[in-house]
């Protein structure tokens, strides 16, 4: 056996000493931070379900409420007003609130260009 | 090497804290063995021991019981021994190592117990020139005495890279014990 093998032989035969291994097994203990326990895994799970669910929820609420604002979708043909709506005084808010009465759908945006025809 | 029953995996799985003080009971030294032969630093080594069990603990819910404790204790010992050594300035030999590899070599009395300082002495003249890698695949093949499945596990190498690390960490050695006068040609 030559001399390396001799001596990598002597140290494999080692085994190194702690010197206070209850001091070390304490701190390590000391140090654990609390666990996650089966269950506690599952509600943290749950949790973000939850909130993934909820987002989602969320944006389509905001995209439906931004559907139901946005104008009307103008049609190519334009329909036909009547005229007597425009009386002499009514504001803008009258004829619309007229309009909506009389069931008849018509944007914000045409009623304000009737007006401008009529002036 | 005593095998973690299942029933004490579960209880640490649990939670249960005296489960797990009897496991870190069980395998500190292991750990600290490891350690101190990749750092060959005691404070370091113990750093590393209490850092390997706490990330035991918070892992302990993914671990596979089909997979031996030990083997996964020492892939998240010597992970943890890797990015320290990486940290770590090249570990140079101190002065008064080489005196005691002197005294290591040749006093042939093997029942004498041999220091920590002094091993590590012995280890950082030894070691000296190893890539961390080389110095990972020789502290497990050769100190530990583990088998090269089981490094190959622990290490994520092939059995291609396990082996050609160690026949350069052990060439490497060879060379530093001539360049001290310890082998001949």
């Amino acid at each position: 056996m030559n001399k390396t093998d001799e001596i990598l032989d002597r140290l494999k035969d080692w085994q190194p000493v702690i010197d206070n291994p209850d001091e070390l097994t304490d701190s390590i203990m000391a140090r654990l931070p609390e666990s996650e326990t089966r269950g506690s895994r599952w509600r943290l799970v749950a949790g973000r379900a939850l909130q993934y669910v909820s987002t989602i929820a969320a944006v389509c609420l905001i995209g439906l409420f931004l559907y139901q604002q946005s104008p009307m979708q103008k049609t190519d043909e334009e329909p036909h007003y009547n005229k007597s709506c425009f009386s002499a005084g009514s504001t803008l808010k009258d004829v619309y609130m007229r309009r909506q009465q009389q069931d008849n759908l018509i944007t914000y945006n045409q009623l304000r260009k009737m007006l401008y025809e009529k002036k | 090497m005593k095998a973690v029953s299942s029933e004490i995996i579960k209880r640490c799985q649990r939670g249960d804290k005296e489960a797990f003080r009897w496991l870190v009971q069980t395998y500190q030294r292991l750990v600290f063995s490891l350690s101190l032969k990749m750092l060959c630093d005691e404070e370091e080594a113990k750093d590393i021991v209490q850092e390997t069990f706490i990330r035991v603990w918070q892992n302990i819910g993914s671990y596979d019981p089909e997979r031996p404790f030990v083997t996964w204790l020492y892939t998240i010992a010597s992970r943890l021994c890797l990015d320290r050594l990486k940290g770590m300035k090249r570990l140079l030999p101190l002065p008064e190592d080489e005196s005691l590899l002197r005294r290591f070599a040749t006093n042939i009395d093997s029942s004498r117990t041999i220091e920590n300082r002094e091993w590590m002495a012995v280890v950082r003249m030894l070691a000296e020139g190893l890539s961390t890698k080389q110095r990972l695949v020789f502290t497990l093949c050769h100190l530990e005495e583990l088998s090269s499945e089981e490094v190959e596990e622990i290490t994520g190498m092939d059995a291609k890279q396990v082996k050609s690390n160690l026949y350069v960490a052990r060439q490497t050695i060879r060379k530093q014990l001539k360049a001290l006068g310890y082998e001949q040609d």
